[in-house]
């Protein structure tokens, strides 16, 4: 498994995981999280594995559907009934997550990882003020006097660019505009000087205009609090201006895992091509239409028993409908999911079958 | 905000003024002579006169009315013709006894709406959730009545746990409040639970716990703030109720509450006792609405900026 370090993404841009020195800061391993729905269960997140790094940031792309959602809840240990992890290991600075008993647990939401969700509009408490908010989460935490609580939320305001911080703790998060809620959002992920932060789609609900100020803030952030950063999108052009590593995801798998900037200059895997070739750049020609993937997502009870892109893969080959490929490294710091892997060297269609 | 009050206030004191003309009316119209109720049987037309002369019965109608009203203005509500005492000191005595029973009744219906409901929310089929369900369905089915007759067979007359009937300290509330509350309770239970299973439901009780926030505090603080309305709009209906529901309560338990004191004075035709405690009645109605919108706005910000 072991593959020799790339060297290609610089310093401070960690390319492949298993050669950096120190520990990761989050480490998944075989994550698996299961619905019991009536038509029996549905596994949302399958065997999914990566690492995240201390200062790095990893993305996690994918169609709508694909899980990215219910793999960042399900590190916070927030998958609601009726699903819950069925399998695999987390381990935050090397502890288990899964085994922490749940005042532990909650004891770290909040303060060590925090999270930062889509919609900002639903994600606050629209009956509380925004101070009234902030200073519950310090409070949870820490013992601090509502003025020391106050304090921090402030300042952590004055951090994410809020101007007039004191006037806007008075608020209620419905007298906000989308980007000054989303601000306050991250300012709340910070208050307590997190380790890991996850961002589920924290640009998605707002206007184009607005998205790129929150990415470069949160890149800015990052950059000068060394904090380490989920961020989890469907923007590939978003995820490649934040992350350092990207893991694509589809239908619950991880299919492709590599350096943000290779893996979409050059995908390995058949669906990581098809999703950058879907994704609406900057180039695109206005008013051509956007090429999109055919067929859909599987449901619960159409997972091919192979590869699961298989149903839509243009290259799939008779083993890919038998058996499932591992995500396995194909070249130095990269891995992907497929038996037949778009290697750079090789004619887009003949790959050679591995495994 | 103000402004919203103060229109709230102005339409709830026409609305007295206009139950009040209302209730000397009917009463008039429809109550016929109390004279001949106080009189003996066979008693002279002078005699019942003289009964007239002395409830200010003979006077025409607008000069009672001018009487009446004026006499509401100075807080003076006659003196009863059952009872030959100021009508305000006998509803004095046996108001706060009904303000007790209906308030325990309340606080018990409210309290095991809102530990049920929780709880049926938190887990729904859960146990707590089924016994909250099997206690709505009866207190829903069975009238007040019966309940009362039933608790009185039971715990006074069975296992002599609780007087049957009058008021001899605060174990006599228990019985009345029980049989009150269940009629109460199934409302109560079905909005809270409802309420709460919305509360816990919504995004930011997710951002809550990705917050670290403890469980507990989640529950009875951020979800059932959200219950808080619907709470509040069911406890106001409940009194409306209770002002109902105590009446028979008071029957069946011969306690001696504003209710009883109602019924005498109809069964009476004693014009001033029924005419002052439908006031009061109304008036306290009336100004508990006026608290619950008030409450309203101070519960919802939302409502708060608008208004
Ligand atoms: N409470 C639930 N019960 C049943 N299935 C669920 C539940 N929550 C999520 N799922 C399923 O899990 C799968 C993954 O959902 P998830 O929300 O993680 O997708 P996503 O990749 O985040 O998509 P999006 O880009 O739309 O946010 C979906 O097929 C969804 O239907
Ligand atoms: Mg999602």
């Amino acid at each position: 498994m072991r593959a020799p370090r790339s060297g290609a993404g610089g310093p401070g841009r960690p390319v492949d995981v298993d050669a950096l020195p120190g520990e990761p800061v989050l480490s998944v391993r075989n994550l698996t999280t299961v619905f019991a729905t009536r038509a029996g269960e549905f596994t949302a997140v399958d065997d999914v594995s990566f690492d995240v790094w201390p200062g790095e940031c990893l993305g996690i792309v994918g169609e709508s559907g694909s899980g990215k959602s219910v793999a960042a809840l399900s590190i916070l240990g927030l998958v609601d009934y009726p699903g819950g992890v069925a399998a695999g290991e987390i381990r935050f600075r090397g502890e288990d997550l899964r085994r922490l008993r749940p005042e532990a647990l909650r004891a770290l939401r909040g303060s060590r990882l925090a999270v930062v969700f889509q919609d900002p509009q639903t994600a606050l408490n629209p009956l509380f003020t925004v101070g009234r908010q902030m200073t519950d989460f310090v409070r949870a935490h820490r013992r601090a006097s509502t003025r020391e609580a106050t304090r921090l939320a402030t300042e952590k305001l004055r951090l994410v660019g809020v101007s007039a911080p004191e006037q806007r703790l008075r608020a209620y998060p419905w007298e906000l505009s989308g980007g000054l809620r989303q601000r306050v959002a991250i300012a709340m992920a910070l208050l307590l000087d997190p380790e890991l932060i996850i961002a589920d789609e924290p640009t998605t609900a707002l206007d184009v205009s607005i998205q790129a100020q929150i990415v470069e803030l949160l890149v800015d952030l990052k950059q000068r609090l060394g904090f380490s950063l989920i961020f989890i999108s469907h923007d590939l052009g978003v995820v490649s201006a934040v992350a350092d590593r990207v893991l694509v995801m589809y239908a619950g798998r991880a299919v492709e895992r590599g350096p943000v900037g290779e893996t979409f200059a050059h995908p390995l895997h058949p669906y990581t091509a098809a999703l950058v070739a879907s994704a609406p750049t900057l180039e695109s020609v206005r008013g051509r239409p956007l090429p999109t993937i055919p067929g859909s997502l599987p449901g619960p009870s159409d997972r091919p028993a192979g590869c699961v892109f298989a149903p839509r893969c243009p290259r799939a080959q008779p083993i890919c409908w038998a058996e499932q490929p591992p995500l396995a490294p194909v070249l130095p710091g990269r891995e992907a999911a497929c038996h037949f892997p778009l290697l750079p060297d090789a004619p887009a269609t003949t790959g050679t079958a591995r495994g | 905000m103000r402004r919203f009050f103060l229109r709230r206030l102005a339409q709830n004191l026409l609305m007295l003024a206009f139950i009040v003309l209302a209730v000397f009316v009917i009463m008039r119209l429809t109550a016929g002579d109390p004279a001949r109720i106080k009189a003996p049987i066979f008693a002279s037309e002078d005699v019942l006169d003289r009964y007239r002369a002395e409830f200010g019965t003979d006077t025409p109608l607008p000069a009672q009315l001018v009487s009446f009203l004026s006499g509401i203005v100075r807080g003076d509500f006659g003196e009863s013709f059952r009872y030959q005492e100021p009508v305000f000191s006998l509803i004095a005595q046996r108001l706060p006894q009904t303000a007790m029973l209906a308030l325990s009744a309340l606080l018990l219906a409210v309290g095991v709406a809102l530990l049920l409901g929780v709880a049926g929310a938190r887990r729904p089929d859960g146990w707590l959730d089924r016994l909250g369900q099997a206690i709505a369905a009866f207190g829903q089915s069975a009238p007040t009545f019966w309940i009362g007759l039933m608790l009185v067979l039971v715990f006074s007359l069975g296992l002599g746990w609780f007087p049957a009937v009058g008021f001899n300290g605060p174990q006599s509330l228990v019985l009345p409040a029980i049989a009150i509350a269940l009629a109460v309770l199934p409302a109560d239970l079905r909005v809270i639970r409802t309420a709460m299973i919305d509360g816990l439901a919504q995004e930011y009780i997710r951002t809550a716990r990705a917050f670290g926030i403890p469980e507990w505090r989640i529950t009875y603080v951020y979800a059932l703030r959200n219950a808080a309305l619907p709470l509040v709009t069911v406890v106001g209906i409940d009194l409306g109720y209770l002002l109902g529901g105590t009446i028979v309560a008071e029957v069946v338990f011969n306690y001696p509450g504003i209710g009883q004191l109602a019924i005498d004075a109809v069964n009476a035709r004693d014009y001033p006792l029924v005419q002052a405690i439908t006031i009061v009645t109304a008036a306290i109605f009336v100004f508990v609405n006026l608290g619950i919108d008030l409450l309203y706005m101070v519960l919802d910000p939302r409502i708060r900026i608008e208004a």
